[in-house]
């Protein structure tokens, strides 16, 4: 049999995409650096900087904290009450976990399962040797991830454009050697 | 459309020269045109450091990270992908030169061993592993220094030296902007080679009263392609008979034939080069890394099978292993296959030095996916960084307080299809390139020469498309 490794490329490329599309995509979880909510913010005699990756289902705020110029002391906590802007749900209230990675920034992490779109609202308590800062803001949940909604399929259509005629042109060129080649 | 003389097109767009053209060609012949962006990023640049030095220090407040390592990132890429190498054209680490070489005449001569890439790909590597292990992206003080050490350096060596060897040797910003400019659609080149045959001054290389000649040693007559062209224009003002231009050319097309190249020589036989390219690379895909949630897994077992809480250990060992040996393993392995489906007798070195030209595109594109996405997402964050300037400097919100909530400049569900749209334009070019190569050197079985490279091409970009789903890491925020 005549060995067609052509077609046979290309069966295995597609076949792996699709795998890792298939892998990949419940790892995913923001379509985008999570947003920064507030900026060294005086609660209480905390500083604190607020970041939310605010995605339904998923949603995570990161809290970095400091008290005096420095790292807040171990027993400090981070608590989180959320409550829908339209009052669909009654208030929750979730606690973050202070990463403990020996080379990473300290900070905590608030994992929020935002139900549904729209408004919500945050108070944030952090609570400590140093005392109790609190802070409240709103945060707008977008969408669960959707890396590939039809509409955003759109947007490769410039790409399939340029890629149709980079063949093109790379044919043309191939078909006059004698040219400059460029 | 100005046709270019004494060498035949291969296709018609390569006849078309910008410079020709009205509003663009005058202003590309002004000759005042690089001082003026060169002036103007320079002011940029003051401000960048002053915010760095002296303003709030976290970093999506401080114009220092936001613009250097958002918006900046990002112009460079869109400018080589739809341009040429317009930051080295606009590169306000030269303009203080100006003034100064009125006053001392650089005088040196640049050692002939250190003409060559190595030291720029070792600082590169340098940059990008500093960039990780000092978070730069999460440092506005770090990040206006850096800004102060390039300026200092570039003053410095082509201040004391002839020519421009920090821009052709040593700036890795450089280096980066001659490899993605080897896709890019314009190249500075000749109009009519028959004037050139009858020129007797060679100007555009040695310059003429008040006019330097090409300071990176390309001489026009024998130019070819992108390398180590800054798009500084001098070649353009220096030729008496206006015979450089702008012109466009097939992205990439200069990588799948190794002709002899004025101030680089051949490609193909310049390991320092490919070093550079291999470093473009498989550097794309480590920053990539850098930024998802799976490095902080691999940091924190590598650091407790060292033993240490210490970052520099654990970030050399995944360089080393990012940069030197996953390269080496799979482009040993691809070249291995190549000989053995092919049935070339060459060595590996030699078959590797020819095909590691062909990831140029898959590269360039795991960069733009990557700093594009930034740029995009972040792209109006710069917004309430200078209402926040504003507020910090005269006490009141004069262009309203501060929207921290500002960033996409594009619905934030199109992102991951705009990255996807970069990575596979890439890898489609590679696949092409490397196609263009297999078909030269095995043209009576070039699926057989081709299908390791596209073997190679496609785990690579698929290892992209994986670490483009993953979870982003909070340092994302500031721009990984
Ligand atoms: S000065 Fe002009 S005509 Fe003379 S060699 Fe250079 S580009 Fe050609
Ligand atoms: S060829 Fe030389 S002088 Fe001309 S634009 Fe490039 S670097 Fe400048």
């Amino acid at each position: 049999m005549r060995w067609r490794i052509g077609p046979l490329l290309t069966a295995t490329a597609l076949f792996a995409l699709v795998a890792v599309l298939a892998v990949g995509r419940p790892a995913s979880a923001h379509s985008g650096a999570p947003l920064l909510i507030l900026a060294e913010q005086a609660a209480g005699p905390y500083t604190i900087s607020v970041w939310a990756d605010p995605d339904v289902g998923n949603g995570r705020l990161f809290v970095e904290a400091t008290v005096g110029g420095a790292q807040v002391p171990p027993e400090t906590t981070v608590t989180a009450r959320v409550w829908p802007d339209d009052g669909h749900l009654p208030e929750a209230t979730y606690t973050g976990t202070r990463t403990s990675s020996p080379l990473g920034p300290e900070r905590f992490t608030v994992r929020v399962p935002f139900d549904a779109e729209g408004v919500w609202w945050v108070q944030l308590a952090i609570r400590g040797p140093a005392g109790l800062g609190e802070v409240t803001f709103s945060v707008t949940a977008t969408p669960a991830e959707s890396p590939f909604s039809v509409a955003s399929l759109l947007c490769l259509a410039p790409f399939a454009a340029i890629a149709a005629l980079w063949w093109w042109g790379a044919r043309r060129v191939s078909a006059n050697p004698r040219g400059t080649g460029r | 459309m100005s046709g270019i003389r004494g060498v035949r097109p291969a296709a018609e767009w390569e006849a078309v020269d910008i410079t020709a053209w009205p509003v663009l060609g005058p202003l590309f012949r002004w000759r005042h045109l690089r001082s003026a962006l060169q002036l103007l990023l320079l002011l940029v640049a003051l401000v960048l450091v002053w915010d760095g030095l002296t303003g709030p220090q976290l970093a999506p407040t401080n114009l220092a990270t936001t613009v250097t390592w958002l918006h900046y990132r990002g112009f460079v890429v869109l400018a080589l992908l739809a341009f040429g190498n317009a930051f080295c054209m606009a590169c306000p680490f030269m303009w203080p030169r100006l003034p100064l070489e009125r006053l001392v005449r650089a005088r040196l001569v640049w050692p002939r061993s250190l003409r060559s890439k190595w030291a720029g790909v070792l600082l590169l590597a340098a940059f990008l592993f500093a960039y990780e292990l000092f978070d730069l992206w999460a440092s506005p003080r770090w990040t206006a220094w850096v800004i102060v050490a390039y300026f200092a350096a570039a003053l410095t060596v082509n201040g004391l030296f002839r020519g421009a060897p920090f821009c052709k040797y040593l700036c890795p910003i450089g280096q980066f902007n001659f490899v993605g400019s080897l896709i890019s659609p314009l190249e500075i080149a000749v109009r009519d080679h028959n004037v050139c045959a009858s020129c007797t001054t060679k100007d555009c290389f040695r310059g003429r009263e008040g006019q330097r000649g090409c300071e990176l040693w390309l001489f026009q007559e024998k130019k070819y392609g992108n390398m180590d062209c800054t798009f500084c224009l001098d070649c353009i003002h220096a030729c008496p008979h206006g015979n450089v231009g702008i012109r466009f050319r097939l992205p990439g097309s200069e990588l799948w034939q190794d002709r002899l190249r004025s101030g680089v020589g051949r490609l193909w036989r310049r390991p320092d080069v490919g070093a550079l390219v291999v470093l473009f690379t498989f550097g794309a895909l480590l920053n990539a890394f850098g930024m998802v949630s799976p490095v902080y897994a691999l940091e924190a077992w590598l650091a407790g099978l060292l033993g240490t809480t210490s970052e520099w250990p654990v970030l050399g060992l995944i360089f080393v292993g990012a940069l030197v040996v996953e390269p080496a393993f799979l482009l040993g392995g691809a070249a291995w296959l190549f000989r053995a489906w092919s049935g070339r007798e060459e060595p590996l070195i030699a078959v590797i030095m020819r095909y590691v030209y062909a990831l140029v595109p898959f590269g360039m594109g795991v960069w733009s996916a990557h700093y594009l996405f930034h740029f995009l997402s972040g792209f109006w964050g710069v917004v309430p960084v200078v209402q926040n300037l504003v507020v910090e400097l005269t006490g009141s919100p004069w262009l309203g307080m501060p929207r921290w909530d500002l960033g996409p400049a594009v619905p934030v569900e199109w992102l991951n299809t705009l990255e996807l749209g970069f990575i596979a334009l890439g890898t489609w070019g590679s696949l092409l390139l490397a196609y263009r190569l297999a078909r030269r050197d095995v043209p009576q079985a070039p699926w057989r020469a081709f299908a390791p490279w596209a073997l190679l091409i496609g785990v690579l970009a698929l290892v992209d498309v994986w670490l483009m789903l993953q979870p982003m890491e909070m340092r994302g925020t500031f721009l990984a």
